[in-house]
């Protein structure tokens, strides 16, 4: 009966036993697995493109009183639509039920029609112009309350302190443009129902000024102002458009240029005064950047090229307005060719799918570089880094009205025909595409396109800039000069140590070699940057020499060995070969740095870094890529070594014994034996390395400037995508554009590291099965 | 004339001048990794040493003084120059200056130099002239000053300890009251604020305050007058020194921590201020932005976060290990599952580290925020970096070493002793509890202790998990629940990093990165060194095994 007992009990251990451990196991697995699953998912979302739906729509003359709407906007919520009538007053319309909440009309307005009106991007101030030439503004505002159960919205309207006579002769304003500044003052401009534009300037205090603005008599169809109200631009309906500075409140003429064939119908700066949208006649949508120009003038008698990319070739004596692409700074010795600036000119940078019919109305987003245009043939959402557009909803009848919800989650529309539309934005990553991150993309304010890692920039009007080539680059780099470094010196150490070496000086040099595997890469990068990067700062010219010392100090010795006749020739292979050596390395060393000094002062007029940077324009980053390579290829050089070392010894000795038995010396049995059989070996120990440098996080971090610039040189820094990770990750908002940006860096990390460690793992595996042979 | 042909064709058709260059590979691997621990070592260890006090008077007529760190020749010119720690950094704002050796008219090492360790600007180099109280000399410098001024200090920490224990009597006393006075501030302006009834439990709490304000009275006025009379006399001495340049400083003595003489002492002398200050490094709190003091709470975070690791991330590498080579059914997906196993282990740790952010921080974090923390929210508790985090990912980063070295400490096991056990009737679990597992231990033990040397030389995974500079709190104190998993927490490579790379005086800041870079140095270098040692024991012990 005991007995029984105690086997059922065993047995049940054995039972459980076999059920933690598979249960344990395959957790374990499944982790793997669930690791390179989750940083996919928290990736993929970046490629989803833009979805718009409807979430309500409210037909007019059911909700709303039956007149016509001059602008509309939301509360932050999107509880609440609001709608400015062309009356003055303004409605309010709950969106979740339809209800018309309120309507507060405007007293100073009694009697008038409004006739043109334009909202700001970020707030919900709205300027206006009436039928008797009048213009104002008002301000629609938002108060939410948390302090119940549930959150309540309040509605206000705060009307501006008085109408402005824009027109003497009292007829109406055609189109109005406005900007409130910070200091309460405001900027509005009008065409009057003659074509006339003039500009309104009113202090805060009631004092105003109107000055006329001259588009040489064309018929002025849009208008545009910057919120800041520097910049008042005008699109005629020839398709030309007018820049005019008004920061003075005077209107000054700065360009004009054309734009479109057809008329501007729509004109709308976007978040962050940079970008201009352009919409005409002909449903065409466009994005110009306001970018700077130089007159490059060739004073020299020859033809000369000033930019082999750009096609731009100067003939003697020519002078030719260009993009400023600091053309100054990099000739900046040449007497021939002098600069003089041309200012700020206006470029078409991107164009945008068509509408069929004129563009109606444009509304920026006030959270990025997002806008709506709507048309009479619907609703289109585009994205001006991407140059994308995604149609929002279809047919809107008239002249349909539009604008962003203030988090820019929706989008309110108004048709013409009265009905009042709710749309929910998710845009995901409009930011994104696939494009942008690895092709060239021109941003607002650079001279053209280019790749630019430029992630945050304090404010929302920041376009950010998410091109991965840079990090790509960086880590490449960073990659290359550790190989450099690296693998000769490990692949020479594992040959000697497996085939040359004495069995005493093996069991010395291993443990050595394993303790470096084990040094941490935070202490190797506190090395290299705050002592290896300082020292080559002082003594680049030594750390030269030695490239040169140290090879003609070998020669020096072969010569002397090969000279003297073979007899007398000390043996010095064997137990003390490197002991013989040691002096030689040390001279080498020793001549490099004592000489480093007078062939500075010699051949590089005592400063070589200031001659590196006259005679090639490089100049000296003290964290630049030198560090980096010996910080990383200390780093990766145990990698490297230890699998090389293994896949040299595991040549089985039959192979050596055979070609020594042939006569072959030490070097040629392991260069034309050992070496052929051993390459697959040493293949993948080359790749683990790089495996290793590519992934390395610490020393780039610590070692490098992480500046994520794209240059060859081998005195600038880098940012590789690893510090890139570790730097930007801790200040990425989760969900966003650049968290999973990060998550993307982090899965092409993955999978390139994955792939290096799969090849070289099977290239071993056969490697093992080949030699079980013997 | 023939044989010499030979010969030198032999010379480099036998490749001995190509044997030569990979000889000399080696010695420079050799020199670069000696090289490189000797300069950590040297410069990390040589930091406490209290180095001779220079003063050199300068042609010009002023004079610095401070320990020499460094000379070295000036670029571009035929002279030399000497870095001098000239301390005293809020009289002259920096704490290092450069000095030609051709401006200097003479150097001597006073012997009544003195090093002032402060708990604020960090040391005062000078020569202590008087300790005064209340304005009037107490003492001046000469033959039984010394010992007065050391019993003064020591005499000024205990009086800081005393007021510490006497403020926290205050605040024990005060407890119930710190209690009421957090309702009544709920009933003045939470959102019942204005209500009637609030108003009248408001009155009756206030009754009830006062009256125990009352009552405890004693209780709490006792401590504070003690605290003051304390407090009077700590602030009352102060210390007179004059500069190297003949400025008189006149400090509080409660700021100074410690003083010496370096070039009265002698050797034993050193020995024992050297050992004091490694005992201070490795068992205090950092002082100013961690330029100076100890390194105590990172050392804890470091051994706690690997602990918590091991904890977890140990038997599931050994289980895995244990399915793969004695469970799983062999092929392809065994195959495919061994291949991501070994491959994960070159996986960059930074890669770990978003992992851990977003699945362990962000998904398992905030999860568990909005379940059981939903009084706290916005203000995450498990939804942000935290010592639990890290260790878990770490965990998943080391995961593969324990996997490894289980592996192979697995197969080194005869086959013959399974077999045996099998054929005595013990049941799987049985052999390979008392036959495999013990056998295997010297495996298992190298993966663990390689598995924590790596934990405890990785940053990358950290810095977005939930490493910071410095902590208010160590992750475990006497407080409920005692073990505070969610806490942030310092380690010894971030605080290399964070020191190194963002303290606002790097030059300042440089001897503590050496000395815990040293420290980190050591750390690694013996837990490796046993690992290889049972490593080796585990391969002799089974050479004879295998026959």
């Amino acid at each position: 009966m005991g007995s029984d007992k105690h086997e059922k009990i065993v047995l049940l251990k054995d039972r459980f036993a076999r059920y933690l451990i598979t249960a344990g196991g395959v957790t374990v697995i499944l982790s793997v697995a669930a690791i390179m699953l989750f940083i996919f998912i928290e990736m993929v979302p970046l490629f989803y493109a833009p979805e718009a739906a409807i979430s309500s729509q409210w037909a007019a003359g059911q909700r709303l009183s039956p007149v016509a709407g001059m602008a509309v906007g939301a509360d932050e919520y999107r509880e609440t639509a609001f709608r400015l009538n062309e009356t003055g007053a303004v409605d309010f319309l709950s969106l979740k039920t339809g209800e018309a909440l309120k309507s507060i009309p405007n007293p100073a307005l009694a009697g008038k029609k409004i006739t043109a009106a334009s909202r700001a991007v970020k707030s919900n101030w709205i300027a206006f112009g009436t039928a008797d030439g009048m213009a104002g503004s008002t301000e629609v505002r938002f108060a939410a309350d948390f302090s119940g159960a549930a959150r309540t919205i309040t509605q206000s309207v705060r009307n501006g302190e008085q109408l402005y006579q824009a027109d003497p002769a009292r007829r109406p304003v055609r189109i109005i443009a406005g900007a409130l500044g910070e200091d309460g003052g405001i900027r509005i401009a009008a065409v009057k129902d003659d074509g006339g534009l003039v500009l309104l300037t009113a202090g805060e205090s009631g004092d105003s000024n109107i000055a006329p603005a001259s588009a040489g008599g064309a018929r002025i169809t849009a208008l545009a102002m910057k919120s800041t109200g520097r910049q008042l631009i005008a699109g005629a309906a020839d398709g030309m458009v007018y820049v005019f500075d008004i920061e003075n409140g005077q209107p000054r003429t700065a360009e004009n240029f054309k734009a479109s064939a057809a008329g501007i119908t729509a004109l709308r700066f976007l978040n962050g005064d940079e970008t201009l949208v352009i919409g005409d006649e002909k449903g065409d949508v466009a994005g110009w950047f306001s970018v700077r120009h130089i007159i490059a003038k060739n004073g020299g008698a020859k033809k000369m090229t000033l930019d082999r990319a750009h096609g731009i070739v100067l003939k003697p004596g020519e002078e030719r307005e260009v993009i400023d692409r600091n053309y100054a700074g990099q000739r900046g010795a040449d007497p021939d060719v002098s600069f003089a600036p041309a200012g700020m000119r206006y470029l078409k940078v991107r164009g945008f799918a068509s509408h069929g019919a004129a563009v109606t109305a444009i509304a920026p987003s006030p959270r990025n570089k997002g806008f709506v245009t709507a048309a009479a043939d619907g609703l289109t959402y585009h994205y001006i880094t991407t140059g994308k557009s995604y149609p929002v909803a279809p047919q809107q009848d008239g002249k349909p009205l539009v604008a962003f919800a203030p988090k820019s989650d929706g989008i309110i529309a108004l048709a013409g025909d009265g009905v009042l539309y709710d749309y929910a934005l998710t845009a995901y990553h409009p930011d994104v595409t696939f494009n942008t991150l690895f092709s060239k993309v021109w941003y607002e304010g650079y001279p053209g396109p280019a790749h630019v890692w430029q992630s945050t920039g304090g404010t929302d009007e920041f376009e950010p800039k998410f091109s991965l080539w840079p990090l790509i680059f960086g880590t490449l780099k960073g990659t290359l000069y550790a190989m450099l470094f690296s693998v000769p010196i490990a692949l020479l150490g594992a040959l000697y140590l497996s085939q040359l070496a004495p069995v005493r000086l093996r069991n010395i040099v291993k443990p050595v070699i394993e303790l470096m595997a084990a040094i941490p890469s935070v202490v190797v990068g506190f090395l290299a940057g705050l002592w290896l990067s300082p020292l080559m700062d002082r003594h680049l010219m030594a750390f030269f020499m030695v490239l040169f010392s140290l090879p003609a100090a070998w020669f020096v010795f072969v010569a002397i060995m090969w000279a003297v006749p073979w007899h007398k020739r000390p043996d010095i292979s064997g137990h003390y070969e490197l002991l013989y050596l040691l002096p030689v390395l040390a001279a080498g060393l020793g001549l490099g740095v004592a000489l480093a000094p007078a062939v500075e002062a010699g051949l590089f007029g005592g400063d070589i870094k200031g001659w590196l940077y006259q005679a090639f324009t490089l100049a000296y980053d003290p964290r630049n890529c030198v560090v980096v390579g010996f910080a990383l290829g200390f780093a990766v050089i145990p990698i490297i070594f230890t699998i090389a070392e293994d896949a040299l010894t595991a040549v089985p000795p039959s192979l050596t014994s055979a070609s020594f038995a042939l006569a072959a010396s030490r070097w040629q049995t392991a260069i034309h034996v050992v070496l052929p059989a051993a390459s697959p070996g040493i293949f993948a120990a080359i790749m683990l390395g790089l495996g290793r440098a590519v992934g390395e996080t610490m020393i780039v971090l610590m070692a490098t400037g992480n500046t994520p610039i794209m240059d060859w040189s081998i005195f600038n820094g880098m940012r590789a995508m690893s510090a890139a990770i570790a730097v930007e990750m801790p200040e990425a908002p989760v969900g966003g554009s650049l968290y999973r940006i990060l998550f993307l860096v982090g899965f092409i990390l993955f999978i390139f590291t994955f792939a290096i460690n799969t090849l070289a793992g099977l290239i071993s595996n056969r490697l093992r099965r080949k030699y079980s042979r013997f | 004339m023939a044989a010499r042909n030979d010969y030198h064709r032999g010379f480099w058709a036998e490749g001995v001048p190509f044997i030569w260059i990979s000889g000399m590979a080696v010695l420079v691997l050799l020199a670069i990794v000696i090289g490189f621990l000797g300069l950590i070592f040297a410069k990390g260890a040589g930091h406490f040493w209290p180095a001779p006090m220079a003063q050199v008077t300068l042609k010009s007529g002023s004079s610095v003084m401070g320990p020499v760190m460094e000379t070295e020749a000036i670029p571009h010119a035929a002279a030399t120059r000497s870095l001098f720690k000239i301390g005293n950094r809020d009289v002259y704002g920096l704490d290092f200056r450069w000095v030609d050796d051709a401006a200097v008219e003479k150097r001597e090492y006073p012997p009544d130099a003195a090093v002032i360790e402060r708990s604020e600007y960090g040391d005062m180099h000078g020569f202590i002239q008087a300790l005064r109280e209340g304005g009037a000399v107490t003492a001046r410098a000469g033959p039984d000053f010394h010992p007065l001024l050391e019993k003064k200090i020591a005499r000024a920490a205990h009086l800081k300890e005393e007021i510490k224990k006497a403020a926290d009597d205050v605040e024990h006393a005060r407890e119930p009251l710190a209690k009421l006075e957090v309702d009544i501030r709920l009933l003045e302006d939470g959102s019942e604020a204005g209500t009637p009834e609030a108003a009248l439990k408001l009155e009756k709490l206030n009754a009830e305050y006062d009256a125990l304000a009352l009552k405890l009275g004693d209780a709490i006025t006792v401590p504070e007058q003690r605290i003051e009379s304390l407090r009077k006399e700590l602030d009352a001495p102060t210390l007179e020194v004059a500069l190297a340049d003949g400025q008189v400083k006149t400090m509080p003595l409660k700021d100074v921590r410690a003083f010496y003489l370096p070039n009265r002492m002698g050797l034993s002398a050193k020995a024992g201020h050297y050992l004091c200050k490694v005992w201070d490094f490795l068992w205090t709190w950092p002082r100013e932005s961690n330029t100076e003091g100890g390194v105590f709470p990172a050392i804890f975070g470091t051994v706690m976060m690997v602990f918590i690791m091991v904890v977890i991330g140990a038997p599931f590498g050994v289980m895995a290990a244990l399915y793969m080579n004695e469970y799983a059914k062999p092929g392809f997906f065994l195959n495919l599952v061994r291949l991501g196993v070994n491959n994960l282990a070159g996986v960059p740790s930074i890669v770990f580290g978003i992992f851990g952010l977003g699945f362990f921080i962000y998904f398992i974090g905030g999860g568990i925020d909005r379940l059981f923390f939903t009084d706290k929210l916005p203000e995450p508790t498990y939804g942000t970096g935290g010592i639990l985090w890290a260790s878990l990912t770490l965990a998943l980063l080391t995961v593969p070493v324990v996997v490894v070295a289980t592996l192979e400490g697995l197969a080194a096991v005869p086959r013959a002793n399974r077999e045996g056990a099998l054929a005595l009737g013990s049941t799987k679990w049985q052999m390979l509890w008392n036959v495999v597992l013990p056998n295997s231990m010297p495996g298992i033990l190298t993966g663990v202790i390689l598995a924590i040397s790596r934990a405890t030389g990785e940053v990358a995974p950290l810095m977005i998990t939930g490493v910071v500079k410095l902590v208010a709190e160590l992750p475990v104190d006497a407080g409920w629940p005692f073990l505070h998993l969610d806490r942030k927490f310092m380690h010894l490579g971030f605080h290399i990093y964070d020191v190194g790379f963002q303290s606002p005086n790097v030059e300042a800041a440089k001897p503590m990165v050496y000395t815990t870079t040293g420290l980190l140095l050591v750390i690694v270098v013996t837990l490796n060194l046993v690992a290889i040692l049972l490593r080796n024991r585990l391969r002799k012990t089974y050479k004879g095994a295998a026959l």
